[in-house]
């Protein structure tokens, strides 16, 4: 888990363009980073091609922390997970 | 009634300088911008050189915005707009950022995103393609970009028209300040160099040394010039309305006088003289700013070396202005800062704008023989001279042809 947490933490600090050390596990993307619904996009994409998964749509809303994100990662990775690409 | 606009502000980023001081130091120096191409390789080329903005780093001239994932031309785009809002020293705030517009033109900003894109996505997958570079796809976010990084929400509209893009820019901005309908906008050109738009220009020989054996040298109404050395530009000014500039204490640079525009449909007749459409443009512009002819000091020449192009200009010039062209000042930046374009007459009305307030007129760098055919006068060396009015001309091979008169205000 806390191997995924780096490299989402990695991923939205370069798709964000902040300095990793500004983003920790409860910043918020938007309200703290100012990531705008173009760079969610952008963070979906690159995570999707980072862990093989396929994320649906509805789940973009869950896209506002390293933590949330992590979470929904695993749960993407999970055998059986319906939206996985793996 | 119809207000009258007047420039507050110079957004410049050329190959001779980032910002308005180094810009006007440059060029009344003689310095060019013309060295070795470092963008893209030029190994299987036979041209070599352009007229790039070498030093330009967005993060120096737009520190905290996020500009990284911007294409080249969105991020000179969003330069020119900053320093053209600092160089006016308008805060942006809920009262003026809706009154702001923006009005830009270019042509190939996104040739070589485009081409990347689409490399990209045929190769992994459109699944795999990145939504912000596809935003970079899109030829208007060149404005959009302005607008959402310094929150002006007036409008935003690109204008494509190769080398007119920037005066119709101006003009169509100009046209929204003169109803009322914003009270400032950020309006020029921007263009960047690519190994895209270098090709489009290399492969039909428009480029000097693209013939083998050729010199390749940018001489503006020079009589050995064989074609045009490309360059890059972001030149934006602030238009504002002339009460609203006064009331606020602005420097103003210029007043917009008069525009004129023509397009000549017989162009590409081999037979047909090439000057008749900037005649008409340069005409309807004198015509439009309420001056005669003899009321115009100064000319700044679109001429970039082309064999075709600068012996028609120079008719046209003569053509309108008669025997009072000898008592003009002529003068072709370009052989400073290369053609760039779309960005090209924006970076000239930039540098007419300074030539108006600093009473210097920069000279035509030259170190070649004038062609006789181009029968006007052009000077070496910078002139302290004041003048009153300046006329920008401007041509493309398409036949499009326009001019823009720029005076001190009264």
């Amino acid at each position: 888990m806390q191997d995924h947490k780096d490299e989402i933490r990695h991923i939205v600090a370069q798709i964000g363009e902040v300095e990793i050390d500004k983003v920790g596990d409860e910043t918020h993307f938007s309200n703290d980073l100012g990531i705008d619904s173009l760079r969610a996009l952008e963070l979906m994409v690159a995570l999707e091609d980072k862990f093989k998964i396929r994320v649906p749509e509805e789940q973009l809303g869950r896209f506002t922390s390293v933590n949330n994100l992590t979470e929904l990662v695993i749960e993407l990775q999970a055998p059986g997970a319906v939206s996985s690409a793996a | 009634m119809s207000k009258r606009v007047v420039i507050t502000g110079l957004g410049i980023l050329s190959p001779v300088g980032i910002g308005r001081e180094a810009f006007w130091t440059s060029l009344i120096n003689g310095q060019t911008g013309i060295k070795p191409i470092t963008l893209f390789d030029t190994s299987e080329l036979a041209c070599k050189t352009a007229a790039e903005i070498s030093d330009f780093d967005p993060r120096v001239v737009l520190p905290g915005m996020k500009t990284g994932m911007l294409y080249r031309t969105a991020q000179l785009s969003c330069a020119a707009a900053k320093l053209g809002l600092d160089d006016a020293g308008i805060e942006l705030d809920a009262a003026t950022k809706p009154r702001i517009g923006v009005m830009i033109g270019n042509t190939l900003g996104v040739m070589q995103s485009y081409s990347e894109f689409y490399r990209g996505t045929l190769e992994r997958g459109y699944l795999a393609a990145s939504p912000l570079d596809f935003a970079n796809t899109i030829a208007i976010t060149v404005a959009g970009y302005v607008s959402v990084m310094f929150g002006v929400s007036s409008f935003n509209c690109v204008i494509s028209s190769g080398e007119l893009s920037s005066l119709n820019a101006i003009n169509y901005g100009a046209s929204f300040v003169r109803r009322g309908k914003a009270d400032m906008v950020l309006a020029g050109g921007v263009e960047v160099l690519s190994l895209e738009s270098y090709l489009l220009n290399y492969l039909p020989k428009f480029l000097s040394g693209s013939t083998p054996g050729q010199r390749e040298f940018c001489m503006p109404f020079g009589k050995e010039r064989n074609g045009t050395v490309l360059g890059e530009a972001g030149a934006f000014v602030l238009l504002e309305d002339y009460e609203h500039a006064v009331a606020r204490g602005a420097n103003i640079y210029a007043e917009l006088r008069g525009f004129g525009v023509s397009f000549d449909s017989h162009a590409f007749v081999e037979s047909a003289p090439r000057s008749k459409g900037l005649t008409r443009a340069i005409s309807l512009a004198a015509k439009r700013s309420g001056l005669l002819p003899e009321d115009i000091d100064y000319v700044s020449a679109s001429a970039n070396s082309s064999v075709v192009k600068d012996k028609a200009e120079a008719d046209a010039i003569r053509n309108v202005f008669g025997s009072t062209t000898d008592r003009l000042h002529i003068n072709a930046i370009k052989s400073m800062t290369g053609e760039s374009f779309s960005a090209s007459a924006g970076v000239q009305v930039c540098a007419s704008a300074l030539a108006l307030r600093e009473g210097v007129i920069p000279p035509t760098l030259n170190g070649y023989e004038q062609d006789p055919e181009c029968n006007i006068p052009l000077f070496s060396e910078s002139r302290e001279v004041k003048i009153k009015s300046a006329l920008i001309s401007a041509s493309a091979v398409t036949g499009l042809a326009g001019a823009l008169v720029l005076s001190t205000p009264q």
